[in-house]
């Protein structure tokens, strides 16, 4: 449990890093959804090799602390609020037993629906909770960015049918438990010193 | 192809399919406002309001937020150039080329600006009530 807990801690440390530099870069492109789909890449990723329920959103948990807590780039409550329901629809998604089958079908199929669901998913939370959170929410705003919404979800999803397989055919990088401690911690410690001081 | 992969697969097609028609009509909603966003031009309620000339007519305004500084006419400004009454009446949709819209208050619209890359910047709201390549803002 000790090491399941300080690998949620690394990987969503090394995932808000990555939404607080990467995240900033591709938003500014309007390409916000490749940063959504290395972030579902590595919650699959680390679900099969850890295979813990729970892990992720842990993992999105800490993202969005992270992310809450840079001093640069973008919406911050947006962008936190995406990164958490993110995990939150990833652990449902995972808790159907689709992981039951092998076939290359199940996996790419399954990669397109939850790379597509969980975008969008995520992206439909911030247009609802922020304005809900700092100012008034209206449905018409909602339905006039959905077309967008899903416009951008299919480039997920088709990333998707690639990035699940791949996730579920990686090879493992095993490491000492006298180093992992270290080495994690070090790691986590470079993403929070990294984004807190706005690099 | 056993019965929970054939109805993943499906699904899977009709989530593209849904996601291809979108991009479809956001491809066709930018045709539509491209006259407008080539031009120059705004249209607020009812009324064209050429950017260039509101550039050369109001001083330009600069705001401090998160994503840095950025430099602008206040869209109370660009509101005062119309005809509408009670402004603190109504609420204000603004509308981008690609059909991305938020609705704001005449409190919001008094703080924000558009810079001359035509896209509104709010100091004090979450990016997201940011919208560029804006066509128009509809009054309600």
């Amino acid at each position: 449990m000790k090491k399941i807990l300080m690998a949620t801690v690394l990987f969503g440390s090394i995932w808000g890093f990555l939404e607080c530099s990467v995240g900033d870069w591709l938003h500014g492109y309007d390409l916000s959804v490749l940063m959504a789909v290395m972030a579902i890449f590595l919650m699959a990723y680390t679900r099969r090799v850890y295979n813990q329920p729970g892990m992720q959103a842990g993992m999105a948990l800490v993202a969005a602390l992270l992310r809450h807590f840079n001093p640069m780039g973008a919406c911050l409550i947006c962008a936190s609020i995406a990164i958490f329901v993110e995990g939150v629809a990833f652990e449902i998604i995972w808790a159907l037993p689709w992981r039951n089958y092998k076939s290359y079908a199940m996996k790419a199929g399954m990669g397109i629906i939850s790379f597509y669901a969980i975008y969008t998913v995520g992206y439909i939370a911030t247009q609802i909770l922020t304005p809900l959170l700092t100012a008034k929410f209206y449905w018409s705003d909602l339905t006039g960015v959905m077309p967008k919404i899903l416009s951008h979800a299919t480039i997920a999803g088709v990333i998707g049918a690639f990035a699940l397989p791949a996730a579920y055919a990686s090879l493992d990088v095993s490491i000492k438990d006298r180093l992992y401690y270290p080495v994690a911690a070090v790691i986590t410690a470079l993403c929070w010193i990294a984004v807190i001081a706005g690099i | 192809m056993e019965k929970a992969e054939k109805i993943v697969v499906v699904v899977a097609i009709l989530l593209l399919s849904v996601g291809v028609a979108s991009s479809y009509y956001v491809n066709q909603i930018e045709k539509e406002n491209k006259e407008l966003a080539e031009g120059n031009i705004i249209l607020v309620g009812d009324t064209e309001i050429n950017l260039d000339e509101l550039f050369e007519k109001y001083e330009v305004k600069n705001v401090e937020t998160t994503k840095g500084n950025f430099t602008g006419i206040s869209l109370s400004a660009l509101i005062n150039e119309t005809d509408i009454e009670e402004k603190d009446a109504h609420d204000y949709t603004v509308v981008g080329s690609d059909g991305y819209k938020q609705t704001v208050s005449w409190e919001d619209m008094k703080k924000g600006i558009i810079t001359e890359e035509k896209k509104t910047v709010f100091p004090h709201l979450p990016g997201k009530f940011w919208v560029k390549d804006i066509v128009k803002i509809e009054v309600s």
